[in-house]
């Protein structure tokens, strides 16, 4: 402990002698002169969205529109799409698609590969991080 | 609390745009910001540029800034984070020497050689020594020693807890009374050659 003290008062006179850095003497005049700077750049900054809230809406009320008359008011426009949507989900698949046959064993090992990439990335990452980590 | 003078000329700032006010905030601390930029950069000129950066910042961000804590531990908090992100932008690690913590150092004998030395070897001797400290040790000994700040303080500065502070702390004591008999023996080293 009375070592523990020695050393404290010792660093301490030490650092104290030391001291702080001086700055170069123009330092607040450069720091005042970039706020200067950066005051007068600040208006070209300012981002406009390319379009506007009132032409967001305008194209909105547009688009409703143009559905709303086809779907609603146009007695000339079949929509018959609708009526033939099903034979989509009517659609037979199974004697259109090649038959490839995967054994347990491939589709075991590809998915225990693929649980190690994902494992890998974060211990990747880890490794990174502890990397550049600073003492 | 802030200081009542800072919190005077922060206010003038935010209210009436005053950047003058801000330069009385500039000459109040730059000497410790740029000192704490230098210990942890270790260059001059990069410690300059990351000063002069901290005061830019924290002027455009004046207005978040909150009277509950000190205006001080503010802005040593930008420069700590401003300094480690260079640092992690350079992706290197500042060539500081690596030193067991069980290093072999004798008080009173380093304390008397060093009181020997004349005052401008003796700055000369202890700076080099605080340059060899990894850049957060150096920052904690010249935060606790230089501006006498408690580890509670030092913990706000740089969101390390008190515990792993104090642990530092100690250790970093050690680091610098090692370099310091280090840096002391290879100086004596020289000048035996020389005389």
């Amino acid at each position: 402990m009375e070592e523990n003290k020695e050393l404290d008062d010792f660093i301490r006179k030490s650092v104290k002698e030391l001291g702080f850095e001086q700055p170069p003497s123009n330092f607040t005049d450069a720091v005042l002169s970039k706020i200067n700077a950066s005051a007068q750049q600040l208006p070209t900054t300012v981002y406009q969205p390319v379009l506007s809230k009132k032409a967001w809406a305008g194209i909105l009320i547009m688009v409703a529109f143009v559905f709303s008359y086809l779907i609603f008011l146009d007695p000339e426009l079949e929509v018959g799409w609708l009526s033939r949507l099903n034979t989509l989900t009517a659609f037979d698949w199974s004697g259109n698609l090649p038959d490839i046959r995967i054994s347990n064993t491939f589709v075991y090992g590809t998915l225990i590969g693929a649980f190690f990439v994902v494992v890998q990335v974060f211990m990747i990452k880890h490794f990174f991080d502890r990397r550049y980590e600073l003492s | 609390m802030s200081q009542p003078e800072d919190q005077y000329y922060i206010d003038a700032i935010l209210k009436n745009g005053d950047a003058g006010a801000f330069e009385f905030l500039v000459n109040r601390y730059k000497h410790m910001v740029f000192t704490l930029a230098m210990k942890m950069i270790k260059n001059t000129e990069e410690a300059e540029e990351i000063a002069q950066d901290v005061f830019l910042k924290a002027y455009h961000a004046l207005d978040k800034f909150k009277g509950d804590a000190k205006f001080s531990t503010w802005i040593y908090k930008i420069t700590y984070f401003r300094s480690l992100d260079y640092i992690k932008k350079q992706k290197r690690h500042l060539h500081t020497s690596s030193i067991d913590d069980e290093v072999e150092y004798h008080l009173p004998s380093v304390d008397n050689t060093l009181a020997r030395l004349e005052a401008d070897e003796r700055k000369k001797t202890i700076r080099k020594a605080i340059g060899n400290l990894p850049e957060n040790d150096a920052l904690v000994i010249t935060l606790h020693y230089l501006e006498e700040l408690s580890l509670k303080e030092i913990s706000d500065i740089t969101n390390l807890s008190v515990n792993t502070l104090k642990v530092r702390l100690f250790r970093s004591r050690k680091r610098l009374a090692g370099f310091l008999t280090n840096e002391l023996e290879s100086d004596m080293l020289e000048n035996y050659g020389r005389e």
